[in-house]
């Protein structure tokens, strides 16, 4: 899911939860929630923990409100709040904690009709990217999400990677390479 | 304008089979080779990633629910800022008991003089 891109919108919004106003906030959060929460999940691989990195996002943004910037984009500065707060859960310590398939997930198989199989199917094969995701290096890993996930621009990518155009593209292809020996690994 | 497949290598390295995701300014040479047989087999190979990439799906929801998630979950506590934090004051309390429990020991008059003059000054001056 892409954020959206009515600009004029958010500016809008941003000068109304400057001035405190909670409907505007909401409409915003609405607005944003979902892609900022899969962009997050992609980056650390975990849905729990994304939740949290989220709602501390959105604290960010109802914070600084006030002091915001009119020229600049609003995704643009969402997405650098959530990829620095991405950042620094890696810096804790905590490495990508891909979520694997829990009891319930099993469960369903047995329970249910075989329209599950194919669901509990799609979801194994969605914990295995998780994990492939989860054997590249943090940079390779943001620039991988950024701008396959998240179709952003080389030169968007770049700028909020703090890296050249050129950069951008080496680490993609280093990346690249390591998930098609993960997954030469894995089919062999 | 030179078409270079070894360009084109690269590109199917970096951004996979999707013609979208490439720069623009390498759109042309996407046309080009992707008609070719030794472009397509390339574009062929990336595309077998990008499969496997696409399989990683988020879990689709509404934004109602995930708003509903985000609200009525309390935020975890940070326990790397908390420990380091709580350390902090124990030392400062700790120092502050020291140093008051020392001032208390010293006379004022001595600790003065040795401030302003220093020991070796007070103790002369004693002489």
């Amino acid at each position: 899911m892409q954020p959206p891109s009515n600009e004029s919108l958010d500016h809008e919004l941003m000068t109304a939860i400057g001035k405190r106003n909670n409907e505007a906030f909401t409409i915003l959060l609405k607005r944003h929630c979902t892609w900022a929460l899969n962009f997050v999940e992609r980056m650390i691989g975990s849905r729990h923990e994304a939740e949290d990195l989220v709602q501390t996002a959105f604290l960010r943004v109802w914070q600084g409100a006030a002091s915001w910037q009119h020229n600049a984009k609003f995704n643009t500065w969402l997405y650098r709040i959530l990829y620095n707060l991405c950042m620094d859960h890696f810096r804790t310590g905590k490495r990508m904690t891909p979520d694997k398939l829990g009891d319930d997930d099993h469960e369903a198989i047995v329970d249910e009709r075989p329209s599950t199989e194919e669901q509990h199917l799609e979801k194994e094969r969605g914990a295995r990217v998780r994990a492939a995701l989860a054997e590249l290096p943090e940079r390779q890993r943001a620039a991988l999400v950024l701008c396959y996930y998240e179709e952003l621009s080389q030169a968007d990518a770049a700028a909020l990677l703090e890296i050249s155009e050129g950069a951008l593209e080496s680490l993609l292809s280093r990346g690249r390479k390591t998930l098609r020996k993960w997954l030469k690994s894995e089919l062999h | 304008m030179v078409m270079k497949l070894s360009r084109f290598e690269q590109c199917c390295r970096a951004y996979g089979s999707h013609r979208a995701r490439w720069p623009a300014s390498d759109h042309a040479l996407y046309d080009y080779f992707a008609q070719n047989e030794n472009g397509a087999s390339l574009l062929a190979e990336a595309e077998l990633l990008d499969n496997f990439l696409n399989s990683f799906e988020s879990e689709v929801t509404s934004n109602e629910e995930v708003i509903l998630r985000l609200t009525s979950k309390k935020p975890t506590p940070r326990l790397h800022y908390a420990l380091p934090a709580a350390a902090f004051f124990i030392c400062a309390a700790l120092g502050g008991i020291w140093g008051y429990q020392q001032a208390e020991n010293a006379s004022d008059t001595s600790m003065l003089s040795q401030l302003l003059l220093g020991p070796v000054s007070s103790q002369e001056i004693e002489k």
